[in-house]
């Protein structure tokens, strides 16, 4: 594990450069540019805010301010998407690049990890704002970056297994999407985890991704946190994911550049 | 420069190195070639025999040896180099190299089309191990050997094959590694061009620490080469001065049976 982790520390210049070139590339041409970035989890905020507030009346169910609620936890997932999305291809889109020169595959994982956290940034910063300005912040807050580096930890793991299968199994691609699409209704991005029916809760939180939005939740608005129990759980599988995320990266690395 | 650092032992290293692929055939890419793969294995006992290209090869190359590999297409002269850059893990034996490594195996190695001719240049030198720094010194000497120009800040697919390539050229010379793996691509830009890389690579060579080639073109081999390689079904079959080894190549292949030449398209 800590192999790569040097490897990805060496190669730190070059991480930097190209996911700084791929995060510019990503708005060149286009009329809104880097806008598009926020336009696209805004449009989402809205159909949720449309339907959930205004439609159905539930605007209860956030507490105070379902507005902050909702652009909170679309944007941290818009995060999670895009990197997971982005790890998929960040091998198997540089085959050109691996066939010509030795470049450590972890290295163009880091890459497209850096390049989604830079995606993820003017969002992010937007969210912070409107919580500073609507949002109360209590000694809470001090557990945001806590919370939010499982969150970087847990979506690191999931990136490099998601990178390394992909290249021998290319559904996976499209495997993922849909289980991306389904997995924002299985967390409390939309919804507090205060919703979920008290039978359920424990199994609700088996799964890492849901316990992690219930942390960040926690942390920035006034919701019951995860039991412990599941917070024990959760930092056993982030450490479980982390250790077989590079198991699986060096188990298949012999055969990354051989099975294009 | 890294080049000019020498060192005694040798710069790469092959002990019984066995290099081996799934054929094609065998490969399974989607859900449902995996699903064929497996009924095949279960209902007619099918198991996939990986392909050899390198079957237990050894050699070592030291400071100012220049080599040349010949030998037929799919002999595996290719992956040799590939397995030299650290491209392709071997499946047995050792790969030992000491030192920065280039390879310049098809023209644009490693460029991304939709960087700019200077970022392409950071890129590729950041991919050798080289720092922002360094190659910042470099960058004006690459934009005036390649004779590149104004369009040194424009995206690479603008570029002609003919700039991309002499692109690739200048920063493989600017980035004076200790060992350099060139695989067929001296044909580059028009004749101007040739004769200005004719020179700095000469120049180069002096510096280099070793220096592998694979080519076809035996007037090549025979005029820059102190050792040569003769590689076929995966082995070093001859490993000798390159007159013996060309002489060798060109009995087993020569006119009437595969065609080689001692033609030479270009002299470098």
């Amino acid at each position: 594990m800590i192999a790569e982790y040097k490897i990805i520390f060496q190669r730190l210049d070059f991480i930097r450069f190209l996911a700084t070139k791929e995060y510019r590339a990503s708005a060149l041409g286009t009329l809104l540019g880097k806008l598009w970035l926020l336009l696209l989890p805004l449009a989402q905020v809205g159909v949720y805010y449309f339907l959930v507030v205004v439609l159905f009346q539930r605007h209860e169910m956030y507490g105070n301010d379902p507005l902050a609620f909702l652009l909170i936890g679309v944007f941290h997932y818009a995060f999670v998407s895009e990197a997971l999305q982005s790890a998929a291809t960040s091998i198997l889109s540089k085959e050109r690049l691996l066939m010509q020169v030795k470049i450590e595959p972890v290295v163009l994982v880091a890459t497209s990890f850096l390049t989604s956290l830079l995606n993820s940034a003017i969002p992010l910063a937007l969210a912070a704002a409107i919580y500073a300005l609507r949002g109360a912040p209590t000694w809470r807050l001090a557990l945001y970056p806590a919370a939010l580096l499982t969150l970087g930890l847990l979506i690191w793991a999931l990136a490099l297994i998601v990178a390394c299968l992909t290249v021998f199994s290319r559904d996976l691609r499209h495997i993922l999407a849909i289980v991306l699409r389904v997995l924002i209704y299985l967390c409390p991005v939309v919804y507090p985890m205060q919703y979920i029916p008290a039978p359920y809760l424990a199994e609700y939180l088996l799964n890492p991704v849901a316990c992690v939005f219930a942390l960040i939740d926690f942390t920035l608005f006034n919701t019951a946190p995860p039991p412990l129990a599941s917070l024990c759980l959760l930092y056993a599988q982030v450490g479980g994911l982390l250790f077989l995320s590079h198991a699986v990266y060096r188990w298949r690395r012999p055969r990354l550049t051989k099975d294009f | 420069m890294n080049a000019e650092q020498r060192t005694d032992g040798p710069r790469i290293e092959l002990v019984n190195v066995s290099v081996r692929f799934r054929l094609a055939l065998d490969k399974a890419r989607t859900l449902r070639e995996r699903f064929d793969h497996l009924v095949r294995r279960v209902r007619y006992g099918y198991r996939p025999a990986p392909f050899t290209a390198l079957r237990e090869v050894s050699f070592a190359a030291r400071d100012g040896e220049s080599i040349g590999i010949v030998g037929p297409n799919g002999g595996g002269k290719s992956t040799l180099l590939r397995t030299i850059a650290g491209i392709y893990s071997p499946d047995a034996g050792s790969v030992r190299t000491q030192g920065r490594v280039s390879a310049l195996l098809s023209l644009g190695s490693g460029f991304d089309m939709q960087l700019t001719g200077r970022d392409n240049i950071f890129l590729n030198g950041m991919t050798i191990g080289m720092s922002a720094r360094e190659i910042a010194t470099q960058v004006d000497w690459i934009v005036e050997f390649a004779g590149v120009g104004k369009f040194i800040d424009a995206q690479l697919k603008y570029y002609s094959s003919g700039m991309v390539g002499r692109l690739s050229f200048a920063i493989m010379l600017a980035m004076q590694p200790d060992i350099l793996l060139v695989d067929e691509i001296f044909s580059v830009g028009d004749l101007a061009f040739r004769q200005k890389s004719e020179d700095a690579m000469r120049a180069m060579l002096g510096k280099a620490g070793c220096r592998l080639l694979v080519s076809h073109n035996l007037r090549l081999i025979r005029e820059q080469c102190t050792r040569c390689l003769y590689v076929k079904d995966g082995r070093i079959t001859l490993d000798a001065a390159p007159e013996t080894v060309i002489g060798a190549y060109q009995r087993d292949f020569g006119r009437g049976k595969g065609g080689i030449s001692a033609y030479a398209p270009i002299s470098l």
